[in-house]
């Protein structure tokens, strides 16, 4: 149990008051059921609060019900500051900058694709390279690799990989302004240089999926958002900005060792290094953290080309024929300027989410046209063993909690563990069993993202449901997984 | 000379921890680079192949050490090097110095049983120290 006094101030809110730490600015609030709130790590609950002392946060520290112990905020934290005397810290964002979401929907069905299920995962894992040291079919120079980091998906609309229309379908249409390849290191591209287009590997992965009649909760936006044709088969990705990003977030990480001392800032975890964002250094790490944001929409883009030729290549028909279309693209790791009602004023603040992801509710211009009667679809994705949700973005969202809301189930269990307790091996096959097949290029990283080691996600989802800060549309089933 | 590494089953449940203790400073650079390396590969699998020189300064013995773990992370992301061996020696005084030569193999899935990508070294719970005849350094990578 938490060490932490924390109170019940409305269901599933429990709030952590100042007092608890010294330094404190605001509360922190842990978004939970009682069963969830009684599972929380300790990690949690030393994390959050350590992100409610950061300079310049506003109204609360919120960690998300799928929130775990992370390094800096905790996976599942969110926090908002004011740009003018706040900071901005990589610790929460992440190190891979812009890791997020893709749901592809196409026009078959379960009956249609079991058939050629093994095939089909074959073609996709020949095509979309993953784990260690895995490298995609483009090499970037550093001239082509800032072009990219500026345009975003537009870069890879251009040179044929996918059509205009998917740009709709994707956070800030693939591209974040206020991108500055200038601020980014010759190392960060050198990282990057060869992996657009590959999975990376941890908990990232390319998942067929299946929508069955009894898994759809909302018919009418599940309808706006493509989905409802009885076991229509869907498609999910999970990735981010790959080294290009990790080294950014490790090069500023260092600089801003050096902007603390300046300003005489002292966290309470060295990983919550951060800078005033109104410093030179601060605004240059928001400037290369949109530069890998828009690199990792450019990955996500560039593997779903590689989706739709997969697909083509076993069902002998145009990826248009088969209805392949990207649903929505969202992050789940950044930094985001946006505007919020604060004591009654609209507020501009910059709103950090590591491990959460933006749920705009009806309404907002930043989502899709099509959407916009409905609201933003939000994909939270699951273990392969338990399937994964899509959900939409709610008004209340917007009130209470930044607009944000969960992003996967949440760990219940370290790596280390997790691999003590299950041999991958035996997980393929087991899974294989369930109907379920799995490429890997590691048998002992599949063991770490087994189900045990995490939460129940259908659980975790009650709990956003029942907040209403983001409602259920849609579970999605795994029927093949790939992962690095 | 020696050291040894453990992995921490109880600390930061999406990453990956480890604290490495040695009898020498350069030791546990050393085996702080084998524990990192240990969870991308089999290290039984990789050979002896390739040399990189190596020569890092810092003003700091743990920013030293994290800018040794940074740059295996990042040799293996831009060079697709996965280290085998370090002939280091780290040299301590006003600028701590680590200065030696890496041997290490190309990554080739075909023959080598890979494990995890490492995103990065964090700072959370980052220590290192020296206690008595000991050196000590604990470590999170980003999985």
């Amino acid at each position: 149990m938490p060490q932490y006094s924390a109170t019940q101030i409305a269901p599933n809110v429990w709030e952590i008051p100042t007092t608890a730490k010294s330094g404190m600015n605001v509360p922190a609030r842990i978004l939970a059921s009682p069963s969830l709130f009684s599972q929380m790590d300790e990690g949690v609950f030393n994390q959050i609060t350590n992100v409610a002392t950061l300079p310049g946060i506003r109204r609360c520290a919120i960690c998300m019900p799928d929130g775990h112990w992370g390094y800096g905020f905790p996976i599942g934290g969110v926090a908002a500051f004011d740009p003018e005397e706040g900071v901005i810290s990589p610790g929460g964002i992440g190190f891979d900058i812009n890791c997020g979401m893709r749901l592809l929907r196409t026009n078959l069905t379960f009956d249609e694709v079991a058939p050629k299920l093994p095939a089909l995962m074959d073609a996709l894992y020949a095509l979309v390279p993953c784990g260690v040291g895995s490298k995609g079919v483009l090499k970037l120079s550093e001239f082509e690799y800032r072009d990219m980091a500026v345009c975003g998906v537009k870069w890879c609309i251009d040179r044929g990989y996918g059509r205009p229309k998917d740009l709709q379908f994707i956070e800030e249409n693939g591209c974040i302004p206020d991108a500055d390849p200038d601020q980014c290191s010759t190392k960060a591209f050198n990282r990057g240089s060869s992996q657009l287009g590959t999975l990376g590997s941890g908990n990232h992965y390319l998942e067929v999926q299946v929508v069955t009649p009894e898994n759809i909760f909302d018919p009418v936006v599940a309808s706006v958002f493509g989905l409802g044709m009885p076991n229509q088969i869907c498609v999910m990705l999970h990735c981010g900005s790959r080294g290009f990003g990790h080294q950014i977030a490790t090069d500023y990480l260092k600089v801003f060792d050096g902007v603390m001392r300046r300003h005489g800032l002292v966290t309470p975890d060295r990983e919550l290094a951060c800078a005033p964002f109104t410093t030179p250094e601060g605004r240059n790490y928001f400037k290369a953290m949109n530069c890998a944001a828009n690199s990792a929409f450019a990955n996500r883009q560039l593997i779903t080309h590689r989706i739709r030729e997969g697909f083509s290549k076993i069902f002998h028909k145009n990826d248009l024929a088969l209805g392949l279309e990207v649903v929505y693209d969202v992050a789940h790791n950044i930094a985001k300027l946006e505007t919020y009602q604060i004591d009654g004023i609209p507020t501009r603040l910059l709103v950090h989410r590591k491990g959460a992801t933006r749920s705009f509710g009806p309404g907002s211009v930043q989502i899709p046209e099509a959407y916009r009667c409905v609201g933003q679809p939000v994909i939270v994705g699951g273990s392969m063993e338990t399937g994964s949700y899509l959900l939409v973005g709610t008004q209340a969202a917007m009130d209470e909690t930044f607009g944000s809301t969960l992003h996967g189930s949440g760990r219940t269990m370290s790596r280390t563990k997790a691999k003590q307790l299950v041999r991958g091996e035996t997980l393929r096959q087991s899974l294989l069993d369930r109907g379920i097949a799995i490429r890997t290029a590691s048998l002992s990283g599949l063991a770490e993202e087994a189900g045990i080691a995490y939460k129940d996600i259908s659980e975790v989802v009650a709990t956003v449901h029942d907040l209403d800060i983001s409602r259920r549309v849609v579970r999605l089933l795994p029927i093949g997984n790939i992962k690095g | 000379m020696t050291y040894s590494y453990e992995f921490l089953p109880n600390v930061a449940l999406a990453d990956t921890a480890f604290r490495v203790k040695a009898d020498t400073w350069s030791q546990l650079f050393t085996g702080a680079s084998e524990a990192l390396t240990s969870v991308m590969v089999d290290l039984a699998d990789l050979e002896q192949k390739r040399r990189i020189p190596i020569d890092l300064t810092a003003t700091t013995v743990d920013e030293l050490l994290y800018d040794w773990l940074s740059e295996l992370v990042y040799l293996k992301d831009a060079e697709a090097f996965l280290l085998r061996s370090a002939n280091i020696d780290v040299l301590s005084g006003a600028i701590w110095q680590l200065r030696g030569e890496l041997v290490g193999d190309t990554i080739e899935p075909k023959r080598q049983k890979l494990g995890q990508d490492v995103k990065a070294v964090t700072y959370h719970l980052f220590d290192v120290m020296q206690k008595g005849p000991d050196y000590i350094a604990q470590v999170v990578l980003d999985i």
